[in-house]
């Protein structure tokens, strides 16, 4: 279990550098781009830890997630696009 | 055995996930952060999914996370390519050739 | 687990970010990332149920409906500012706070005499809630067990209260009567691929919130997260297509009946001798359901509304820079 636990803080620290590059960004849609890799690296940190804790009802957790963050991502890209 | 194959999937997950990451900080135009992040991503995504898979044996545990594992492999791609299109309708310059 | 405090360290950056973000639209993201990390905190502090409402209200509906709001304002701000700069706006404005600082007094009062008299129950309440949930109403979560058995009152203000929010929405924003909602806003499908894929996925959320809604009883989730689920394959239809095809009208009539049956299936649980053991579990089936169905009817009728807002609030400045 501790390589589990050593691969949940790496993709920890992961998701808080996409965090960053979120908050630093330059355009909208590198802070969408973040948005969206951060939203696979919390569905992977749910997976891990409901293997870790043997319960699979978590997974129903995570198939939410990378359900609606493509859902948010598809209608926050659609909105900050400019026309014309 | 199964133990030992899973954790070397999942290490080589951590590596490509890894490399996404300091791609979208290393390159310096938008489009080529897109392209390495969502690529690398997926298939950091895969791999790590499959060492959980081949670690957890035949369950139904397993076919949960391939369910996970197929809709996000339909869907990340979408939402990078409706990031993309976003960002070329709006004008976004494309870089040059030097990068 | 210790992981935590990455993720709120994350969580107090994206805070302070969104507060001082200059475009509403960045903070807008700043907030869905906010609440993608709020839910792994409701996972991790065993709230498995906020988590899936947190994750789907917060990083695609409210984001949506923000986004919405927010284009919609800015096309118009100058009209909305002159608006509540007049003095009587301003007089209407203090005259509701002056009305809220008085009730909030009486409030005060009347809890400060309730303190005097708070009896000691012995044991804590949640003794008797987690050792006899199972057999007093037949659900595996307990969650479930509180809001549609214990707490059903509860329940049923929430419902009419979403119900009544919803309704003033439809009223205020003006959805003009008899009108085809759907001629007003088709336009052509923005990406061809998004509108193929996301056709192939509707059954796939679609059997998914009803598996969330139906097994609402045994597992994490429920009626109003199943709900927002159902209520969200409306939304990325609309974006992925360009298209309503749905009459709000008829959806403004199911909600009203399916609160109506809400509480017509609640009044069973004054009839203890009705209730035997089979029976408690279809009831609670049958309320996650009719709830799923009124939330995701509620939710499709908001997010239309304010579409609608919007796309007219666009047509008539294109208009008017064209004309």
């Amino acid at each position: 279990m501790i390589f589990e636990q050593v691969i949940l803080w790496v993709l920890a620290i992961l998701a808080v550098a996409l965090t960053l590059r979120a908050v630093l960004g330059p355009t909208p849609w590198d802070r969408i781009l973040g948005f969206n890799l951060l939203s696979a690296k919390i569905v992977m940190i749910i997976a891990i830890c409901a293997f870790i804790l043997k319960k699979s009802y978590l997974l129903d957790v995570a198939l939410i997630y990378s359900l609606f963050s493509f859902v948010g991502t598809v209608i926050i890209a659609r909105f900050v696009e400019k026309r014309d | 055995m199964s133990e030992l194959v899973g954790n070397v999937l999942m290490g080589v997950a951590l590596v490509f996930m890894t490399c996404g990451v300091y791609g979208i900080f290393r390159f310096r135009h938008f489009y080529l952060r897109i392209l390495i992040s969502s690529k690398v991503d997926t298939v950091g995504f895969i791999t790590l999914t499959a060492g959980i898979m081949v670690k957890s044996g035949l369950n139904f545990f397993t076919l949960k996370v391939l369910i996970i594992v197929v809709f996000f492999v339909l869907t990340n791609p979408l939402a990078t390519h409706s990031i993309a299109r976003s960002a070329y309708k709006s004008q976004y310059p494309l870089p040059e050739d030097d990068v | 687990m210790p992981v935590t405090i990455v993720f709120l360290l994350a969580m107090v950056v994206l805070a302070v970010a969104s507060i001082q973000v200059r475009k509403a639209e960045i903070a807008v993201i700043y907030l869905g990332i906010f609440s993608l990390f709020n839910a792994i905190f409701y996972l991790f502090y065993s709230a498995p149920d906020l988590s899936l409402a947190e994750a789907v209200i917060g990083s695609a509906l409210a984001t949506a409906l923000f986004l919405v709001a927010i284009k919609g304002y800015t096309l118009r701000r100058t009209q909305i500012k002159s608006e509540y700069r007049s003095p009587k706006m301003r007089l209407a404005l203090f005259g509701e706070l002056f009305w809220g600082v008085v009730f909030l007094t009486i409030g005060f009062i009347v809890i400060s005499f309730y303190f005097g008299t708070v009896q000691d129950v012995g044991k804590p309440a949640w003794y008797h809630y987690v050792r006899s949930f199972i057999s007093d109403t037949g659900a595996r979560n307990a969650v479930t067990a509180i809001y549609l058995n214990y707490r059903v009152f509860d329940t049923l203000f929430e419902a009419l209260l979403l119900l009544v929010g919803i309704l003033a929405t439809a009223y205020f924003l003006e959805w003009p009567e008899g009108k085809e909602p759907e001629e007003e806003i088709a336009t052509k499908p923005d990406s061809e691929i998004v509108a193929r894929i996301s056709g192939l996925l509707y059954p796939f959320i679609l059997l998914y919130g009803f598996y969330i809604i139906v097994n609402g009883h045994l597992t994490p989730g429920g009626g109003f997260q199943g709900g927002a689920i159902l209520a969200s394959v409306f939304i990325i239809r609309y974006f992925a297509q360009r298209r309503l095809g749905i009459n709000i009208f008829i959806l403004q009539r199911l909600e009203k009946s399916f609160f109506l049956g809400i509480i017509a299936l609640s009044m069973l649980l004054l009839l203890p001798e009705f209730m035997n053991s089979d029976f408690k579990v279809f009831h609670l089936v049958l309320m996650n359901i009719l709830i799923g169905f009124k939330v995701c009817c509620g939710l499709a009728i908001l997010f239309f509304c304010f579409i609608f807002q919007q796309t007219k609030v666009e047509d008539t400045k294109g208009r008017s820079e064209r004309g």
